[in-house]
């Protein structure tokens, strides 16, 4: 226990992990200083008062009485004497002699009720009680059951039954409160009234703790949550023009981070939960879809079936994925049917994409400029002819005529849009519930060619077949459709202004530039044709039994089965300067079961409360692929549809085979066991453990894990010394230690194979096998065992939050270790390193301003984690060719350190002999007289210092503004477009980047002629702040609503990407722009969309 | 009733979940391994194809695009500057960069070594008594193919090397504790495999498929291994078999697919479509076969036309063309100790067909179209210099062609004169040597002997070197032959370029190559010395 809290000297290395500490130390301070202040806090009617009053008013009196007697009195106003002042000298008295004095020469006297209630009555009467009842209902008009109807300063209370009625006896003239975990407080003097029925409001900062959210294998309320598990806000999850829902969720939760590596319609992000538990394996969350691991893309989920999403983060939350689980967990849950009338909605938007921001290429001018400073820095002679400063033959006619190319407008489409539509039904009554969904989505690019289609459909049913056993399944059908050839950002950028775009014959000229046969049209790409498609095809049934005989348990089974079917062809011909015409067509398929039983237990002892859950599952996942490439077509007519017309035919595909997309089979099976205890809602205690099955391990190891966690939570404002103090909602600590595991390894890694390849005789084709890979038989998964420390909290009724601090380290990384090649062999795998993160997520959610008409609500995120290679290999060095360096972080940008550029007159003999005036100019750093490969350093890291996250939201009446703000500060990364490495004479530049020459003497950029021979890659800071979406909502108001015969109606504009800030250079910080010619699916420019959108439901 | 349901759908899971042992059993099912290949004829035919094309690799690799260049540059063959080499150039005209960190040492060395590993599972195999579904003698001539193939990387080896580890059977668990055998070692596995090879190959006209090893092959290399091991009279024996086998002659008129267009009968040998033996060339003892998109064709992008054939269409006025060789990117030139001091007029190895010199001209669409093409400037030789044709190599269908795809010729009936002049040299027969060496004049000059005999007072070892430079131009592994002879650094310091394409900084201990810095490091068990001066 010593061990899982305070684990081997956790908070005392690095500087982060003092950050931490100081953190938790400022809210123990809080906490304690909370404890004292309230223990301060008591009552009696023996308290000893000292006043002196002169000539007061009686009722002021009686206020000062209470105020510093701190008692309670009852009275009614009207029974008061009227104009009587008081004259009074107390020196400590109890405060029951002192109302006595007051009294004096009144018709009033007082009794004590209770022992706590100081009631005055008329000489004489008797106090009387009176008999109040009531209905209490939340906003929407359902009644509220559970609700505490007390009255004030007395213990005397009753709750309210199922249909939310109550009914109480209270003194007369006495004020009843109703309190409700999750709503505010309302406190309403009763006077004569013998029926009181009470609206009560929500509490935006203490509902949340009563949400009922997943957890995997079940679901908890948020307060007896041990472990870390955010959920994403819900206005991340409507309203937003994207196609795929991480796209919403980027930069909103704390400790996960979602990375668009291009903006290109259809293309998914990067997921990452907290730090980087791997160096090799997939760092990629697992993502449950309703319970179930799910096999394919978020592209096939429709953000608007959405319901929720609950991020797993540390060990104790992870662990019940076993294997699975050292990434965190996405537990995604969609909508399902409510009893009720069907309803039927329809939610669509549409609006116009943009470029958020251009980068342009240098202009007919600059360009031509650029051409005689190149020559010039060369040292060349234009040979002659001389083209006219232009470089090519096929520029002279353009430069001529003055008639300038602009490729990248030539390349984008000015009428991007990105539409969307889904049609929704929903209902259902007590035994029989349902939801449909039918979706159509469509994001036509900013870029002529790109494009995405998802059409889907889902069915939820559930269904109570006896009050002891449910039914039910989730069916969706999603078609991703990314079909199209498109044209090259790259080459449009690179493009001669006076590149000649057409033939006469108006056809895209293959070779604008031509002699230069390098850089081919940009355009090109829009002759190709591309069947791109991807479906999922997914089927889950459940059954839920819940035997009589034994009250609390629960038998659930879950059977589920995954068909993903994809399809990619293309074919490219003459027009696209292939002058035989290649065809290539693929086709992939998944197929994925999953059989899950869960038995799980719920019973209350008391106070105490347990919750047992048991899994046993197997999982089976098989991928095939079979591909075709055929080239010498007798012409292009047929594309790829008659690919048997190739002359020369290929089965397989090179490419395929070294992604590793053979075929393959994997299985999985797994057992689990999970513990929730609770004493009182205070004291949580959660233990899991989790025993998994993989058949890609090796022969000489087991093949099962286990993974075993603990946590322990204590609901501090449930104590009775806060349960009473009003400003505090909620404060809970939480801590959790435990292990999980990643598979790391695709099948097959543990045998000796061969590759296969092909060789030639005479003519004749043969295949041939060479070595492929040593097989290491003692291969295991990777094991990441973690610490979480959090404490979330709720005040004022205004503001709430999570702190987390945590610590993971991972063992048994999976590494490809170097072999001497004498073996024959390259590498082998080996689980061989360690990895440590530390890191802190903070979330705070506070409610700025809060009146009839007007909030104002703030979503604040920030998090940090630090990722530290503890160990690598068995010889404990660094690897600097794969930029991994002991006791540094992953992502390490290892290379020249650039001091600048050589001026004419300095002298480089010294540090860097034979550099030229405008060449790099690097730091000597081992002093060797010369640049070499041993004067590289770190010089920063891919991995952001910190992000955060803000979303401020402005309700007024029924218009709601959203603003969402992200950042990522402290990074690095490769910045190609500053490279032209030796082609600056070739190609068109940046227009913004500019060069060095004799006289504007640049510190920053080469001269044109500077060919980089290190290979100098631009390392460039890549931070930004981007506003990343505004949305204006109008919620059309219920009665004119209801006068239109509609249930309700919404209306958004929203902007996406509306402006980023940043001291990047180039197209945008956070997409990746790839250098090279190839035809780069990646390199797209940042997207700005505004869209108009509706919601509509019918009654 | 419930309680049976209940009890009758968990006995329905416990029945569904009595999984077999077998469920996380991992069954290859896309995947070959030695023990699904390596057991019947069919799959010693695959591991053949697999050896061979690994072999082919060799020179065929852009790993980085200049490797090609460790071979030639540095030596008096080839030069260049430094903006147009690669990593793996620079060190080798540059010496005082060439650094146990050197790329062109380290892909060289893995290429061997992969080699030799891949001949010894199949040696293994085919030597192993429970193999039984092939029979003696076809295990016998794939074990004979595949020690001809480990003989040829472990003689590369030495050669540059020096010393090297020798490994003989293949790995199934990982070894870092490797140590450099004595020279004399490899060189006897060398001569153990050959004379295996030697004793059971078939001869060229016997070969189970074109570009399989035949005995010819066995030969040339275990002659220029005796050379190397100082036994001319096996060199000797072994050049005059071949020669006497009938088998290969020497190509003196024209052939094949160019031979109705300009040209001449040596040019013709090096013409894709004319290299290999079924095509006509009766001189080519060893080819490595590649062929313009069929699929095997090629395993890499061979950059040999790219190193060889200079940038000319980057002059204006000037366009890719057949003639000229398509798109070359002149990353080496040849050193002008042969563009100008090699080749006399009358040789044919120096006609117009064999070294480009002069260029025109070509795009009609120039004003200057047809003129002769005279440029000035810093580093014109990339664009315009004279350069020799063997890697010419021209698709139309494929204009940029990034590869170069034409038959490697690894050894042929020319070779094997020069070899057996020098054999006859060492022998003290300088009138044997001349007569060898004259068989070659004979057909490279049409005047002869009125040009181009040669005497047995001009015989010396410089002089038949010179001969293999005017015969074997980017063609021979002409490091490996002036390493062999013992001759590169003084034929550097001679005969190497100066000014801006200079060989610098060369040591006596460059002439062998740096043991990759990597293989020391990650060879944890045992030292691997490191060749000294590194």
């Amino acid at each position: 226990m010593k061990k899982f809290l305070f684990h081997s000297g956790v908070f005392s290395r690095a500087i982060t992990q003092q950050r931490l500490l100081l953190m938790f130390k400022w809210a123990f301070f809080f906490i304690f200083a909370l404890c004292l202040k309230v223990s301060a806090k008591g009552y009696s009617q023996d308290n000893k008062i000292s006043l002196e009053i002169k000539n007061m008013e009686f009722r002021k009196v009686l206020t000062l009485l209470q105020k510093k007697g701190k008692i309670h009195l009852l009275y009614s106003n009207e029974m008061l004497p009227v104009g009587k002042e008081i004259s009074l000298t107390a020196r400590d008295e109890g405060v029951l002699e002192v109302l006595q004095k007051v009294l004096v020469n009144t018709d009033l006297q007082y009794q004590v009720l209770n022992e706590e209630l100081v009631v005055l009555t008329l000489r004489g009467a008797e106090v009387r009680n009176m008999p109040v009842k009531g209905r209490i209902t939340d906003e929407k008009g359902q009644p509220l059951s559970g609700v505490t109807v007390g009255v004030e300063g007395s213990k005397t209370a009753v709750t309210t039954n199922a249909n939310g009625e109550y009914e109480i006896s209270v003194p007369e003239n006495s004020r009843l409160v109703f309190s409700y975990v999750g709503y505010i407080r309302q406190s309403i003097s009763v006077g004569q009234r013998s029926s009181l029925d009470v609206v009560l409001v929500v509490n935006p900062i203490s509902s949340s703790l009563n949400d009922v959210i997943v957890v995997g294998y079940g679901t908890q309320k948020r307060s007896d949550v041990t472990g870390s598990v955010v959920s994403v806000p819900q206005s991340r999850l409507s309203e937003l023009p994207v196609t795929n829902v991480m796209d919403a969720v980027e930069g909103s939760v704390a400790g996960f981070t979602v990375t668009q590596n291009s903006s290109a319609p259809g293309t998914t992000a990067t997921l990452q939960v907290r730090g980087l538990n791997s160096i090799n394996a997939s760092t990629t969350p697992l993502i449950v879809l309703d319970g179930v691991p799910f096999p394919g893309s978020t592209n096939d989920i429709n953000p608007n079936d959405i319901a929720s999403i609950e991020i797993l983060k540390d060990a104790s939350a992870t662990a019940i994925y076993g294997t699975r689980g050292s990434s965190g967990v996405l537990l995604i849950t969609t909508k399902r049917g409510r009893t009720g009338k069907p309803v039927i909605r329809y939610n669509a938007y549409a609006g116009p994409e943009y470029f958020s921001h251009t980068f342009k290429p240098m202009d007919g001018a600059q360009y031509v400029e650029k051409n005689i400073i190149y020559n010039e820095q060369r040292g060349v002679t234009p040979p002659q002819p001389v083209y006219d400063s232009v470089i090519n033959l096929a520029e002279v006619p353009n430069f001529r005529a003055g008639h300038q190319v602009d490729w990248i407008k030539e390349v984008s489409r000015a009428d991007a849009s990105i539409q969307s539509h889904n049609l929704n039904v929903s209902g259902g009554t007590n035994d029989v519930k349902y939801y449909i969904n039918g979706e159509y989505t469509k994001d036509n690019g900013i870029l002529k060619g790109y494009q995405y289609r998802r059409v889907s459909l889902r069915s939820n049913l559930d269904v109570n077949l006896t009050p002891w056993l449910t039914i039910g399944s989730t069916l969706f059908y999603a078609n991703n459709n990314y079909d199209g050839g498109h044209v090259n950002l790259t080459l449009a950028g690179q493009m001669s202004p006076y590149g000649q775009e057409y033939n006469a014959d108006g056809t895209y000229d293959i070779y604008p530039m031509y002699t230069q046969l390098l850089y081919m049209n940009p355009l090109l790409g829009l002759y190709e044709p591309v069947i791109n498609r991807s479906n999922n095809l997914t089927g889950t049934g459940y059954l839920e039994v819940k035997p009589a005989i034994i009250k609390g348990l629960k038998y659930h089974l879950n059977a589920s089965y995954s068909d993903l079917p994809g399809r990619y062809d293309y074919y490219t011909g003459r027009n696209m300067g292939d002058l035989i015409g290649h065809a290539y067509a693929q086709n992939t398929e998944t197929q994925n079961w999953i059989l899950e039983n869960i038995l799980s237990y719920t019973r209350d002892f008391g106070q105490h409360h347990i919750d047992l859950t048991a899994l046993y599952s197997a999982q089976h996942d098989n991928f095939f692929v079979t591909s075709l490439a055929a080239n010498t077509f007798i012409n292009d007519q047929l594309g790829f549809n008659n690919i048997n017309a190739g002359q020369v035919q290929s089965a397989g595909n090179m490419d395929a085979l070294n992604n590793n997309a053979e075929p393959s089979q994997y299985a999985l099976l797994s057992q689990m066991g999970r513990l929730n205890y609770s004493y009182a809602g205070k004291y949580l205690l959660t233990l899991t453990a989790r025993r998994d099955g993989y058949s890609g391990f090796g022969a000489l190891t087991s093949k099962y894990g286990t993974f075993p966690s603990v946590a322990a939570a204590w609901n501090i404002a449930k104590e009775d010394f806060l349960k009473n103090v009003s400003f505090v909602n909620a404060l809970k600590l939480r801590a959790s230690y435990g292990t999980t595991g990643n598979s790391a390894i695709t099948p097959y890694q543990t045998i000796t194979t061969l590759g296969v390849t092909q060789y030639v005789y005479d003519g004749t084709t043969a295949t041939g096998t060479v070595a492929g890979s040593l097989g290491n038989a003692g291969l295991k998964w990777e094991s990441t065992t973690g610490t979480n420390i959090g404490i979330d909290f709720g005040l004022f009724n205004r503001i709430d939050g999570t702190v987390e601090g945590y610590l993971t380290k991972t063992s048994d990384l999976l590494l490809s270790r170097n072999l001497p090649m004498i073996t024959g062999y390259s590498s082998i795998l080996d689980n061989i390193g360690k990895l440590q993160n530390t890191g802190m997520d903070v979330s705070i959610h506070s409610i700025n301003v809060r009146t009839k008409n007007f909030t104002w609500e703030t979503n604040l995120t920030y998090s940090f984690f630090h990722n530290k290679i503890t160990q690598l290999y068995g010889n404990n060095q660094s690897d600097t060719g794969n930029s991994w360096f002991l006791g540094k972080s992953l992502g390490a940008i290892y290379t020249y350190k650039l001091l600048g550029v050589w001026q004419v007159g300095q002298n480089p003999a010294a540090s860097q002999p034979g550099a030229q005036p405008g060449d790099l100019k690097f730091a000597d750093l081992n002093k060797s007289g010369s640049i070499t490969a041993a004067d590289r350093t770190i010089v920063g890291y891919t991995v952001p210092k910190w992000t955060g996250g803000i979303i401020n939201t402005f309700t007024y009446r029924d218009f709601s503004l959203r603003i969402f703000i992200s950042t990522t500060q402290g990074a690095m990364k490769n910045n190609p477009i500053l490279n032209p490495a030796d082609q600056a004479g070739a190609i068109n530049l940046p227009a913004s980047v500019g060069y060095w020459t004799a006289a504007n003497q640049s510190n920053t950029r080469s001269s044109l002629a500077y060919t980089n021979p290190l290979g100098y890659a631009y390392p460039s800071k890549d931070g930004y702040t981007r506003i990343r979406d505004v949305t204006l909502n109008y919620h059309v108001p219920a009665r004119i609503v209801n006068s239109w015969g509609l249930g309700s109606l919404s209306c958004y504009l929203s902007g996406r990407n509306l402006h980023t800030f940043t001291k990047w250079t180039g197209w945008d910080p956070e997409t990746n722009y790839n250098g090279g010619t190839s035809v780069n699916y990646d390199n797209y420019p940042q997207v700005a969309s505004y869209v108009f959108g509706v919601n509509i439901s019918l009654k | 009733m419930k309680t049976k349901f209940f009890l009758s759908i968990l006995f329905m899971q416990a029945l569904l979940f009595s999984c077999k042992k077998s469920f996380l059993a991992e069954n290859l099912v896309s995947t070959y391994s030695p023990s699904n290949v390596l057991v019947d004829s069919l799959g010693f035919e695959a591991a053949m194809a697999g050896l061979q094309a690994q072999v082919r690799t060799q020179y065929t690799y852009a790993g980085d695009q200049g490797l090609i260049g460790c071979m030639y540059l540095g030596t008096d063959m080839a030069n260049t500057i430094p903006s147009q080499s690669t990593a793996a150039m620079l060190p080798y005209f540059q010496y005082n960069t060439l650094t146990s960190t050197d790329p062109g040492a380290l892909y060289y060395w893995g290429w061997a070594y992969q080699t030799i590993n891949n001949a010894n599972l199949i040696i293994q195999a085919a030597e192993n008594p429970a193999v039984t579904a092939t029979g003696a003698a076809n295990k016998a001539y794939i074990d004979a193919e595949a020690r001809f193939y480990r003989a040829y990387a472990y003689d590369f080896l030495v050669t540059l090397w020096g010393p090297v580890p020798l490994i003989t059977v293949p790995l199934t668990v990982p070894k870092v504790n490797f140590t450099r055998a004595p020279v004399d070692s490899v060189n006897a596995q060398i001569v153990q495999d050959l004379t295996n090879s030697i004793a059971t190959l078939p001869p060229v006209t016997g070969v189970r498929k074109e570009g399989r090893p035949n005995i010819a092959m066995a030969q040339q290399l275990l002659a220029e291994v005796s050379l190397r091991m100082s036994n001319p009279a096996v060199t000797q024996q072994l050049c005059q078999t071949i020669i006497s086998s009938g088998n290969f002659s020497l190509i003196n008129s024209r052939y094949g697919v160019n031979a109705g267009q300009p040209g001449d009968y040596y040019s013709d040998m090096f013409v894709y479509g004319n290299e290999r033996r079924s095509q006509g060339n009766t001189e080519a003892i060893w080819v490595e076969e590649q062929d313009y998109n069929i699929p095997g064709g090629s395993t890499n992008s061979d950059q040999h036309r790219r190193m060889w054939v200079p940038g000319y269409y980057n002059v204006a006025g000037m366009v890719i063309c057949d003639s000229l060789g398509g798109r070359g990117i002149g990353r080496m030139r040849l050193s002008r100790w042969i563009m100008y001091n090699l080749y006399d007029s009358n040789d044919m190895r120096n006609s117009i067909y064999n070294i480009h010199r002069v260029f025109y001209y070509n795009n009609p669409s120039s004003p200057l179209f047809g003129q002769q093409v005279i440029i000035t400037g810093t580093d014109t030789l990339t664009q315009t210099s004279p350069y020799s044709t063997k890697w010419n190599n021209y698709q139309p269908t494929n204009l940029f062609g990034y590869g170069t795809i034409k038959d490697l010729i690894m050894m042929r009936l020319g070779e094997t004169y020069l070899l057996l002049a020098e054999a006859q040299f060492l022998q003290g027969n300088p009138t044997g040597a001349a007569a060898s060496i004259n068989a070659l004049r004979q057909r490279a000059y049409p005047g002869y002997p009125a040009y181009g005999q040669v005497q047995p007072s001009d015989i010396t070892l410089d002089f038949i070197l010179d001969e293999r430079a005017r015969e074997l131009v980017a063609e021979e592994n002409r490091r490996m032959t002036l390493v062999r002879t013992g001759t590169l650094l003084e034929r550097v310091q001679r005969l190497g370029d100066t000014g801006a394409t200079a060989i610098t900084g060369m040591s006596a201990y460059n002439v062998l190559l740096p043991i990759p810095q990597e293989e020391i490091d990650l060879n944890e068990g045992a030292v691997l010395t490191q060749n000294s001066g590194y």
